[in-house]
C-alpha cells in the first residue's frame, strides 16, 4: 500500500517551488543570526578578556556593552523575520496545493468524487493539506540551517584554534551521521507518540460514535472502564517504545554537553600550558576561547531543532501519500474542445452506446440505441441497477462512452464539444437537491449568476412557491442552510425546480423528482414539471405511475439494455406484467380494485 | 503561573483539568524535577566553564600561580554537569510521558462519563459527528496544558530563581537584578503572545470550521455545481475566504515573532547591565574579575528556560477553547435521567403512547401529537415519507430523545419509571445507522447476546441473505470489518444491524428501515424471516417503502409529524385515496 517514500519526498519537495521567495528569507534571517551570534560572543568575550586580563578601565567596555544588546534586538528582529516567512512561505505552498486540488476535482468529476465519499474527500483537501504547515514552515529550513549554521561556526571556530575545531567535529560525527541519529530517535518516536495516539484517539473516537448502539445494547456504562483499560494499554505500549527512543536524543544531548565540556577543559589546559597543540602556533588569548565556548552551544541548536520538526516531516509524508494520487497528471483530451451556440430546442440520439465504470467488468449501459425527440417528454423506468442512473452520467456529460455515439438532433456529435459547453444545454434536478449555506437568491443564481429579482419570483412562482418566500421576513434575502432558515425536503425540490426554470437549458434530467415527498409537494412538484414539459426536452426518471402519466414516451432499461419503448398505452398492451404489480405484494382481490381505481384515474 | 490564568474569567474553566492532575502530581513532579535538573546543569556547566576559562587564562599569565591552579575541581565539576544533564533530560522525558499517557488515560474516562448521559439524538443534533472528533482531539489539547504550558513555567520560574541563587552567591545585589530581570522578561513575552494571539487564534477557529464545512457542502453539489459551470466560481469564493483564515494565520505568526524579538531585546538589556554591573563592581575592587563570565553565561544560559514560554502560552489559548468546548456540550445537551430501581414492573410488551409531542432546541417540531397503542406480540408498520417522524418515536421510545409533552408507556408502566436496564433489556434494536465496532464480526454480534453460538448466527445471516457476503469474508466471523464498516454495503449492513438486533430476545423488536437499498425481492425475503423471528414478540418496523407491508397486523402512517392513517393494510388500501394505497400504485420495477 505504501508509496515509494522517494517519490512522496520528491513530490512534497516539488510543491515548495510554490512557497516563491518566503523559504529563501526563513533560511537567509536564519543564517544572518548565526553571525549576530559571532557579534555577541565577540561582545561578551572582549568584555571578559578587557577586564580578567587586560585590566582596563570600566569606561574602555562602553563599545561592547553597547554593542551587545543591538546584536540581540537584531537577532530577535531575525527570529521575527523568520517566523513570519516561514508562516508565509507554508501559507503559500498550503493555497497552491488546494487550488490544484480543487481544479483537479473540477476534472475528474461528480462520478469519482461520490467514489471518496464527500467527508474524506473534504478532509483530504482541508486537513490534509494544512497538516503540510510544519513541513514547509519548519523542517524544510531547518534542514538548510543544520548545514549552514555549524559550518558557519566551524569557519569561525578553526582559525582561531584548529583543535577546537576538530572536537566539535568529531563529537558530532558531522552532519550525515548525527542526522540519521535524531532522524531514526525522532522516527522511533514518532511512531510510538503520534501514531499511538492517534490510534488511541481513534479507538475513543469509536466509543463516542457507537455510544448509541452501546447504550442500545446496555453496555454504554461499563464502556467507560474499558476506554480506560485500553487507553492504560496503549500507555504501557508506548512507554516501551519510547524509553528506548528518548536514547537516541539523549545522546545527541550527550554529545553536545561532552563537547562543550571538553573544548572548556582544553581550552582551561591550554591556558595552564597543560596543552600546546591545537594553536596553530599562536598564543590563545582569553578572548578566543571565551568566543569558543560561547558559540559551542549553538553548533548543536539547530540538530536539536530538527529533532523537534522531525514529526512534522512525518506527517507530511503521510499527507502527501494521500494527496499526491489525486494531483497525478491529467490526461489531456484535446478532441473535446469545441464550443457551441446551444439551441432553443435540442434531441439527443443514442447509437449503439456503451458505457463502463472505471471500477466495474460488466457495461452499465449494453450497446443502447434510442432517440429522444425534441420538446419531448420520456420517462425512464426499470429495475435499480438497469443503467438509469448511467443513462443520466451520460447524457450529463460525466461518464463518456466506450463505444457508440451520442449525438444531437441536429447532428453534432456530443463527444467533440468540450464538457463545460455541453452541460449549458443540460438542466438536472437530482434527487437529493443542494441547498447551500446563503441566501434563498443565491441558491436560485447559482443556475443564472445574472438573474435579477424579478426573474427569480417568476421562478418560484411557476414552482408556487412565491407564498412561502414571501411569507418570510426577509423573502430572498432568508439565510438558507446551516443555522437559517429550515428547508423541508419538498421545499429543497421546488428550489432546485426553481433553478430549473430560471436556467432555459433545452434538456432537462430529473431523477425521481418526486420520491420520499409528501403527497402536497409530490402534486406542487408534478404541477410544476407539466409547465416546464411545454417548452423543454424532459428526461424523468421515475418509479411512480403518477408521473409515467406526464411522459410522451416510456423507456424500460433491464441489464443495461433497452426492454421496450412507447407510450404508456402501447406497453400496456404489449408488457401488461410491467403494471399489474402490486399484486406481487398486495393479496386479495381488494387490493387489485385498488389498482384498477389508480390506473382509471390515469388512463 | 496562577496570576495568569486568572487573566481571563474563563481560565476557571481549566481548573477541572488542573485537579485531574493531582492523583499524578508524583510522575509530573518527577518530570519537572528532572527538567529542572537539565536546566541547572545546562546553567551550571557553561556558567563555571566561563569562570575556569577567566580563571585559568589569569592563572595561567604567571608559571607559578599556573602550576599550583586546582583545576580538578572545576574540571570534575564540568563533567558532572555533563552527567547529569544527560541523565536529566532522559529522566525528564521518560517521566513526563509517563505522566501525560496517565493523565490522558484519565481525562478519556472522564469524557466519556461526562457524554454518555447525554441524550443521543439530542447530541447528533447539536453538532453532527465532527462534534465527537472535535472532542477526541480536545483531549489531547487539554493534555498539552500540563506538557506545554504549567511544566514549562513552573520549571522556568524555578530556574530563574536557580540563576539568581547561582549570581547572588557572590553578589546579591545582581543576583537580585538578574532574577528580576529575567522573570519580567519571562513573563511579558509569554503574556504578549497569549493576549495578542488570543483574538486571531479563536478568529482562525471559527473561519476554519466555517470554511470547511462549506467545502464539504460544495463537495456534496458537485454534479450540480458543475453542469451549472459554478465550481471553478465557488472554489475562487473559498480561496478568497482561505486567504482571510490564512491572514489570521500570518498575524498569530507576527504575534509570535513579535514576543520572540522582544525577549530577545531584554535578554540583551538583561546581559548586557548584568556584565556592567560586574564590571564596575571588579573595577571597584569589590568583585573578583573572573567571575563577570559566569554571571554573563548563567544569564545568557537561564534564558533557554524561557525562551520557549511565549509559544507554550499560545498553545493556552488553543487548550481553552477545547476545554470551553467540552464545557458547552454539557451545558447544550440535555441528559436523560433514568431512576436506580423499576417503580413497578411492566406487565407485558405493549407500548402506549399518548400525544406525544417531540421538538428540538431549534425549533423543529418533529412530532405533533401522536397517539398510538401497539399490543403485546402485534406486529406494526410505521410508514411516512423521509422527514415525517419516524425515527424521532423510535428515538423516544428507547430515551434518546425526551418527549416535550405526552407520555409513554411500556407494559403499563411509564417509561421514566423503569431503570435504564429494565428499559435495555425489553427492547432490541436495529437503528437507520448501524454502527460497527473495530472488532471481529461475531464480537460485533455478541454485542446484542454474548450467549449466542456461531451456529445461530450463521444461521441467521444466511436466512438474512448474507451467507453469500460471510462466505467471501477471509476468516469468516474473525473477520474485522473496515473502518465504519466500509466492507460491507449499504443494504448489507442494515441486514447485519437487523440480525444482531434479532440475536436479542428481549421482547420489542424496534427496527428503522431494514430493508432500505434493498431490491424487492431480498426486501420480501427478509421482513418474511423478520416476521418469523418474532412470533409472540412486539414488532414496530418503521419504513418509506409499502414492500411486504400487507402481511403485517397494521399500518400507521406518519407525515410531517402526525399519525395520518391507522388500520389493517386491507382496510388502508381498500381507501383509494390513502397514503398507502397511492403508495402501491407504482410500477413492478
Amino acid at each position: 500500500m505504501t508509496q515509494d517514500k522517494l517519490t512522496l519526498r520528491r513530490w512534497l519537495a516539488s510543491q515548495a517551488r510554490h512557497g516563491g521567495c518566503w523559504p529563501y528569507i526563513t533560511v537567509v534571517s536564519g543564517s544572518a543570526s548565526t553571525l549576530l551570534l559571532f557579534v555577541q560572543a565577540w561582545a561578551i568575550a572582549s568584555i571578559t578578556q578587557r577586564m580578567v586580563i587586560d585590566k582596563t578601565a570600566f569606561t574602555d567596555l562602553t563599545v561592547p556593552l553597547l554593542i551587545l544588546p543591538l546584536a540581540f534586538c537584531g537577532r530577535g528582529a531575525l527570529a521575527w523575520v523568520k517566523t513570519e516567512a516561514a508562516t508565509r512561505g507554508s501559507v503559500q505552498v498550503r493555497q497552491a496545493i488546494r487550488s490544484q486540488l480543487f481544479h483537479r476535482i473540477g476534472e475528474l468529476g461528480p462520478l469519482w468524487a461520490r467514489r471518496q465519499h464527500s467527508a474524506t474527500l473534504g478532509n483530504r483537501v482541508w486537513d490534509q493539506v494544512d497538516s503540510l504547515h510544519g513541513y514547509y514552515a519548519d523542517y524544510r529550513p531547518q534542514r538548510v540551517l543544520c548545514l549552514i549554521t555549524p559550518l558557519l561556526i566551524l569557519i569561525a571556530v578553526f582559525p582561531l584554534n584548529w583543535a577546537a575545531g576538530l572536537i566539535l567535529l568529531v563529537t558530532a560525527p558531522f552532519i550525515p551521521l548525527n542526522m540519521a541519529m535524531v532522524g531514526i530517535g525522532a522516527k522511533q518516536r514518532h511512531q510510538a507518540q503520534f501514531q499511538e495516539m492517534t490510534r488511541m484517539s481513534r479507538h475513543f473516537l469509536e466509543a463516542l460514535r457507537g455510544l448509541p448502539t452501546l447504550k442500545l445494547f446496555g453496555v454504554s456504562r461499563a464502556q467507560a472502564e474499558v476506554v480506560y483499560e485500553v487507553s492504560e494499554n496503549f500507555r504501557a505500549r508506548s512507554m516501551r517504545v519510547l524509553r528506548l527512543a528518548f536514547l537516541s536524543s539523549t545522546l545527541l544531548e550527550f554529545f553536545s554537553s561532552l563537547s562543550i565540556a571538553l573544548l572548556a577543559i582544553y581550552i582551561g589546559f591550554i591556558y595552564l600550558g597543560h596543552f600546546e597543540f591545537g594553536v596553530w602556533g599562536r598564543e590563545l588569548t582569553l578572548f578566543a576561547g571565551m568566543f569558543i565556548l560561547i558559540l559551542a552551544p549553538d553548533f548543536y541548536q539547530p540538530l536539536r531543532d530538527l529533532g523537534t520538526h522531525y514529526h512534522a516531516k512525518a506527517e507530511a509524508e503521510a499527507a502527501a501519500e494521500e494527496l499526491m494520487p489525486l494531483l497525478a497528471p491529467p490526461v489531456p483530451d484535446a478532441t473535446r474542445n469545441h464550443d457551441w451556440r446551444v439551441p432553443e430546442r435540442l434531441g439527443v440520439t443514442l447509437a449503439s452506446v456503451t458505457c463502463r465504470y472505471a471500477d466495474q467488468h460488466s457495461p452499465a449501459l449494453d450497446k443502447v440505441s434510442f432517440t429522444i425527440h425534441p420538446g419531448e417528454t420520456l420517462a425512464v423506468i426499470g429495475p435499480s441497477g438497469a443503467g438509469k442512473s448511467t443513462l443520466l452520467n451520460l447524457l450529463m456529460g460525466f461518464l463518456p462512452p466506450v463505444s457508440g455515439a451520442l449525438t444531437t438532433h441536429d447532428g453534432i456529435e456530443v463527444d467533440s464539444l468540450a464538457p463545460a459547453a455541453w452541460q449549458r444545454a443540460i438542466g438536472w434536478l437530482g434527487q437529493r437537491p443542494t441547498i447551500l449555506t446563503g441566501t434563498l437568491a443565491d441558491n436560485l443564481r447559482l443556475a443564472d449568476a445574472d438573474a435579477d429579482n424579478e426573474s427569480l419570483r417568476q421562478a418560484l412562482r411557476e414552482v408556487d412557491l412565491i407564498d412561502w418566500v414571501d411569507s418570510l421576513p426577509q423573502g430572498l434575502e432568508t439565510l438558507l442552510g446551516d443555522g437559517g432558515q429550515p428547508v423541508a425536503g419538498g421545499q429543497a425540490r421546488r428550489i432546485a425546480l426553481a433553478r430549473v426554470f430560471l436556467r432555459r437549458s433545452p434538456l432537462l434530467l430529473l431523477d425521481e423528482p418526486t420520491a420520499s415527498l409528501d403527497r402536497t409537494s409530490e402534486a406542487h412538484v408534478i404541477d410544476a414539471l407539466a409547465k416546464l414539459k411545454q417548452a423543454r426536452t424532459l428526461v424523468i426518471l421515475t418509479h411512480r405511475l403518477d408521473l409515467l402519466a406526464l411522459a410522451d414516451r416510456i423507456l424500460v432499461l433491464e441489464h443495461g439494455q433497452v426492454r421496450a419503448m412507447g407510450t404508456l398505452d402501447e406497453l400496456r398492451a404489449t408488457h401488461p406484467a410491467l403494471f399489474n404489480a402490486s399484486s406481487r405484494f398486495s393479496e386479495g382481490k381488494v387490493l387489485n380494485r385498488a389498482e384498477d381505481t389508480a390506473e382509471d384515474k390515469y388512463v | 503561573m496562577s496570576d495568569h490564568t486568572k487573566q481571563t474569567p474563563s481560565a476557571s474553566l481549566l481548573w477541572p483539568y488542573l485537579k485531574e492532575m493531582l492523583p499524578f502530581s508524583l510522575w509530573l513532579s518527577f518530570g519537572m524535577l528532572f527538567s529542572l535538573v537539565t536546566l541547572l546543569s545546562s546553567i551550571g556547566m557553561i556558567a563555571l566553564s566561563g569562570w575556569f576559562l577567566s580563571a585559568s587564562a589569569l592563572a595561567g599569565l604567571a608559571a607559578t600561580s599556573a602550576a599550583t591552579f586546582n583545576y580538578f575541581l572545576p574540571s570534575a565539576g564540568i563533567r558532572l554537569f555533563v552527567l547529569t544533564r544527560t541523565a536529566g533530560r532522559y529522566g525528564e522525558r521518560v517521566a513526563s510521558h509517563e505522566g501525560t499517557l496517565r493523565l490522558l488515560s484519565q481525562l478519556r474516562r472522564k469524557v466519556y462519563d461526562a457524554i454518555e448521559p447525554l441524550s443521543p439524538t439530542a447530541l447528533q443534533r447539536y453538532g453532527s459527528g465532527e462534534l465527537l472528533s472535535r472532542l477526541t482531539a480536545d483531549i489531547d489539547a487539554l493534555d498539552s496544558l500540563y506538557l506545554r504550558v504549567v511544566a514549562p513555567s513552573i520549571v522556568a520560574l524555578l530556574a530563574i530563581i536557580g540563576c539568581g541563587i547561582i549570581i547572588g552567591v557572590f553578589s546579591p545585589g545582581i543576583g537580585l537584578f538578574a532574577a528580576l530581570a529575567l522573570l519580567f522578561s519571562g513573563t511579558l513575552g509569554p503574556w504578549l503572545a497569549w493576549r495578542l494571539s488570543h483574538y486571531p487564534t479563536s478568529q482562525w477557529q471559527a473561519l476554519n470550521s466555517r470554511l470547511r464545512a462549506q467545502l464539504i457542502e460544495r463537495l456534496d453539489a458537485l454534479p450540480e455545481l458543475l453542469l451549472y459551470g459554478r465550481w471553478h466560481a465557488e472554489t475562487a469564493t473559498l480561496t478568497k475566504a482561505q486567504r482571510q483564515r490564512d491572514a489570521a494565520e500570518c498575524h498569530t505568526a507576527r504575534v509570535w515573532g513579535l514576543s520572540q524579538w522582544l525577549s530577545q531585546t531584554l535578554l540583551g538589556l538583561t546581559l548586557a547591565i548584568t556584565l556592567a554591573l560586574a564590571a564596575w563592581l571588579t573595577s571597584l575592587g569589590s568583585l573578583d574579575s573572573t567571575l563577570i563570565a559566569l554571571m554573563g553565561l548563567t544569564v545568557l544560559a537561564g534564558f533557554e528556560a524561557i525562551s520557549l514560554l511565549p509559544q507554550a502560552w499560545q498553545t493556552l489559548g488553543r487548550v481553552l477553547h477545547a476545554a470551553r468546548r467540552l464545557e458547552a456540550v454539557r451545558t447544550h445537551v440535555p441528559s436523560v435521567v433514568y431512576p436506580l430501581n423499576d417503580h413497578a414492573q411492566p406487565r407485558d410488551a405493549s407500548l402506549n403512547i399518548e400525544n406525544l409531542h417531540v421538538g428540538f432546541t431549534d425549533g423543529t417540531q418533529a412530532l405533533t401529537d401522536v397517539s398510538l397503542t401497539i399490543n403485546a406480540g402485534e406486529h406494526i408498520a410505521l410508514l411516512g415519507p423521509s422527514g415525517s417522524g419516524k425515527t424521532t418515536l423510535l428515538n423516544a421510545l428507547v430515551r434518546f430523545v425526551e418527549p416535550q409533552r405526552g407520555s409513554l408507556s411500556l407494559g403499563q408502566v411509564a417509561l421514566h419509571d423503569l431503570s435504564e436496564q429494565t428499559l435495555r433489556e425489553a427492547f432490541t434494536v436495529a437503528p437507520q445507522d448501524i454502527h460497527l465496532f473495530v472488532a471481529s464480526y461475531r464480537e460485533n454480534l455478541q454485542l446484542a447476546n454474548p450467549e449466542t453460538s456461531d451456529d445461530e448466527m450463521i444461521e441467521l445471516l444466511e436466512a438474512l441473505g448474507l451467507g453469500h457476503w460471510l462466505a467471501e469474508q477471509p476468516a469468516g466471523l474473525d473477520s474485522y470489518p473496515d473502518e465504519g464498516g466500509s466492507s460491507l454495503s449499504g443494504g448489507q449492513l442494515r441486514r447485519f444491524g437487523v440480525a444482531r438486533a434479532l440475536l436479542s430476545s428481549a421482547p420489542i423488536v424496534l427496527l428503522d428501515e431494514p430493508t432500505e437499498g434493498l431490491d424487492e425481492t431480498t426486501a420480501l425475503q427478509v421482513l418474511d424471516e423478520i416476521r418469523q423471528r418474532c412470533q409472540g414478540r412486539t414488532l414496530l418496523l418503521v419504513t418509506h417503502r409499502p414492500i411486504g407491508l400487507v402481511r403485517l397486523d397494521r399500518i400507521a402512517v406518519l407525515d410531517a409529524g402526525r399519525l395520518q392513517e391507522m388500520g389493517t393494510p386491507q382496510a388502508l388500501l381498500a381507501k383509494p385515496d390513502s397514503y398507502f394505497s397511492a403508495l402501491n400504485r407504482r410500477i413492478a420495477l
